[in-house]
């Protein structure tokens, strides 16, 4: 005899987990102020107002927005700014802007449910809503030419919250007649066919305080340009074929040590000019040991934009995350209290996080907690953790074909030692080597 | 439905799981655990497809490209195969043009008949929708379709996280929409490659203790083709084709060890696509003034007119 009711549980629950959104990847998660074990991810973020701050859990039952008047709070797990704004790309064509950002990155599991393109004649909004599903990209048309359109990006979750906005990005679409080729020569240092189209692109966003911020292009640096004291940085290159590129932009902070390289793929078509915006690169990080004695602390610190928030993930049994302020230099500093860390290696990364715009997490910085103190030397502060084959602190094309000469070759033993401590370490060369050479690549 | 929205509510977030009939749960317990391995963490492969693509350049007459859509994810190295039926397609080469790899294991290379295979590596990372390589055919039986003719084998591609994790894949059709924003070639390409810088690598240890002229770059139009070295006594005016074509050149692929190893030569690399348009760089060796043999000539006759001077005044 069929038990309907059965059938209907089964079939509810197998909806349920059909369009269940990722589960909830329960954790734990403590500092040394608070441990929650096997938190779930609700809808979280931190709440402020002009007068109001809320910085904690209020509930993790409580899903969606509470409003009042002049108050918005929006309940959730922790008070960490967990999911980075993505980056905008905008370029104009003849009655259309074509955009692409880079995906919304969470933490502990979360991840974006939907991209909603905001686009507005007047700076600053009110936008008019489109949703662009879990796409990347989203072409907006019938608009008017030669006069600019502000665009930004909001990320809602699984659940339908609004959890990060991008920056503004604008673009002003031109008629066709304007968009031809300009000539253009091939750069100084090189002589060739030259460029025909033209085409352009601008990078804008922030780094540190008076760093050095270097733009790639396919992987080759190309240029580079001084970030003001407030960390902003503007970067052009102009007289580019058309076509598909992956530029990328890092930073090197006031102590040396070089960001990775964020990229973002840019489409140009001749005579475009394309405007990516809302860049956050990274904050770095070091520890000052290399192995500490438990119980005792460690100084995780780096740089970052200038009076911004940084959020430190230590990755341990407990996950461990823990805020700093950064300082007017964008100088953080972070004393962790091992005594809550176990035995064995651990490694810390970092975010930063300014009004509503939240970077990705930035590299990590490895340590042992053991039985004594020993201090991390102050190459080992500055170098890349991996990759960096001839030891000048970087990794760019000459590790890359010193490592290339190595591919399928028997490796000598020189190599192989630099195999073990530089690369993956499983005493052969095969492309993990050369995907982690590409994680930690820079100028 | 009060129970049943328990239930979900309760089953979310993990908790005690209330007054629900158990035997319900225990019914159906297997199959909610079956359902949760399978279902409860979606699209976690990369898309990867092949497409029908413009020819890039006005001879070419069937393009088939091979691309992924990484989703949220961010990968940095690509390596694998495609095969195809040698009776239906001949191939007439590969092409690297606007591709998300910059740097090249492995080109993509025909050692197997039937099978074109390559590696490479897109520094800082890649996310989003990408070219990998395209191939280039001859139809032998006179059909205008290459597509079904084509199969993706033994790719890995791993992420763009420190460590090289893989990441699993799943073959697609390509939408039209993903095609033509994938597919920018033009059946013509005026443009060199691009502008690019060449690295000395002086006497490294890993490399033999030897020095070597490292490079690469990339063209958008048509792909690179071939790149030349020439290294020279004197300087060659870069921007002038009778001075370009007088050097000896040399095909080459980097790492180039160079034939002057005492780095007193002026040193060249020429990247050509394969439209013919072609790049010439020098290399910067960062070198003193009085490096160059020209200084001291200088400074030789300079010295000796100084002399004649002194002799003729004074003497």
């Amino acid at each position: 005899m069929v038990n309907y009711r059965q059938i209907i549980y089964f079939l509810l629950l197998t909806l349920f987990f059909l369009f269940n959104p990722s589960p909830a990847l329960a954790d734990t998660a403590s500092s040394p102020s608070f441990n929650m074990l096997e938190g779930v991810i609700a809808p979280a973020g931190y709440s402020a107002s002009s007068n109001f701050k809320l910085d904690g859990l209020i509930s993790q039952f409580s899903i969606g927005p509470s409003q009042a008047v002049d108050f918005i709070l929006k309940s959730g797990l922790l008070y960490f700014p967990i999911i980075s704004t993505p980056v905008v790309t905008a370029s104009a064509g003849p009655g259309k802007v074509s955009l692409s950002w880079t995906p919304a990155t969470g933490l502990l599991g979360w991840r974006a449910g939907e991209y909603i393109v905001g686009w507005s004649d007047t700076s600053g909004g009110p936008y008019n809503l489109v949703s662009a599903g879990t796409d990347l990209s989203y072409t907006k048309a019938g608009l008017g030419n030669n006069s600019p359109y502000y665009f930004v990006i909001k990320v809602k979750d699984m659940l339908g919250n609004d959890v990060a906005t991008s920056t503004e990005v604008s673009a002003t679409p031109v008629p066709n007649n304007d968009n031809g080729g300009g000539g253009g020569g091939g750069g100084g240092g090189g002589s060739g066919s030259g460029r025909v189209s033209g085409a352009g692109a601008t990078f804008r966003g922030r780094a540190f305080p008076n760093s050095d911020v270097s733009l790639f292009r396919d992987g080759q640096f190309v240029a580079t340009t001084k970030a003001g004291p407030d960390a902003n940085f503007e970067i052009s290159v102009a007289s580019l074929a058309a076509g598909l590129y992956n530029f990328g932009v890092n930073s090197t902070d006031n102590s040396g040590r070089q960001s990775l390289i964020q990229t973002f793929p840019v489409t140009l078509t001749e005579g475009a000019s394309v405007v990516v915006s809302g860049i956050f690169i990274a904050p770095s990080i070091s520890v000052d040991k290399q192995e500490v004695k438990q119980g005792d602390n460690i100084a995780i610190f780096g740089q970052s934009i200038p009076d911004g928030k940084v959020t430190i993930a230590v990755n341990s049994e407990k996950q461990i995350f823990a805020q700093a302020s950064t300082d007017k230099s964008g100088v953080y500093l972070y004393n962790l209290d091992t005594v809550v860390l176990e035995m064995g290696g651990h490694t810390a990364k970092s975010k930063a996080a300014l009004v509503n715009e939240v970077s990705p997490f930035g590299p990590t910085a490895g340590f042992k907690v053991g039985t004594e103190n020993i201090l991390l030397d102050q190459a080992a502060k500055k170098c890349p953790a991996k990759g960096d084959l001839n030891g000048d602190c970087k990794v760019n094309l000459i590790d890359f074909s010193i490592a290339a000469y190595w591919y399928k070759r028997p490796l000598s033993a020189t190599f192989l030692a630099l195999e073990k401590t530089k690369l993956n370490g499983d005493g052969k060369l095969n492309l993990t080597d050369f995907s982690i050479m590409a994680y930690y690549w820079s100028k | 439905m009060t129970q049943i929205s328990k239930f979900f509510r309760h089953c979310i977030f993990g908790a005690y799981l209330g007054q629900l009939e158990i035997r319900i749960i225990r019914n159906y317990f297997l199959i909610i655990v079956l359902f949760s391995f399978f279902l409860a963490t979606p699209a976690l492969a990369l898309d990867i497809f092949l497409f029908p693509a413009q020819p890039e350049l006005s001879n070419d007459s069937l393009v088939v490209s091979f691309g992924l859509d990484t989703g949220a994810d961010k990968i940095n190295a690509v390596s694998g195969e495609l095969s195809y039926d040698v009776s239906k397609l001949e191939l007439v080469t590969t092409s690297n043009a606007n591709s998300f790899i910059s740097l090249w294991l492995e080109a993509p290379n025909t050692k197997t008949a039937g099978s074109v295979s390559f590696s490479g590596i897109a520094p800082g990372g890649f996310a989003g929708q990408g070219k990998i390589i395209s191939l280039i055919f001859k139809s032998k039986t006179g059909e205008h379709e290459a597509l079904n003719f084509v199969h993706i084998k033994n790719v890995e591609i791993l992420k763009n996280d420190g460590t090289g994790s893989p990441i699993a894949t799943k073959i697609i059709s390509p939408s039209a929409s993903l095609i033509s924003s994938l597919d920018v070639s033009s059946a013509s390409d005026n443009s060199a490659p691009e502008l690019f810088k060449p690295i000395l690598s002086k006497n490294d240890p890993l490399l033999g203790n030897q020095s070597y002229l490292i490079f690469s770059t990339t063209d958008k139009g048509s792909g690179v083709d071939k790149y030349f070295v020439a290294e020279t006594k004197s300087r060659l005016n870069i921007h002038n084709a009778e001075s370009l074509s007088a050097a000896m050149w040399q095909e080459a692929e980097s790492p180039y060890l160079l034939q002057d190893q005492s780095l007193s030569s002026y040193v060249y690399v020429k990247a050509v696509d394969r439209a013919g348009n072609a790049l010439v760089v020098e290399l910067d060796q960062g070198k003193n003034i009085y490096q160059f043999w020209w200084f001291w000539v200088i400074i030789i006759v300079a010295l000796i007119g100084v002399c004649l001077w002194l002799k003729r005044k004074f003497f």
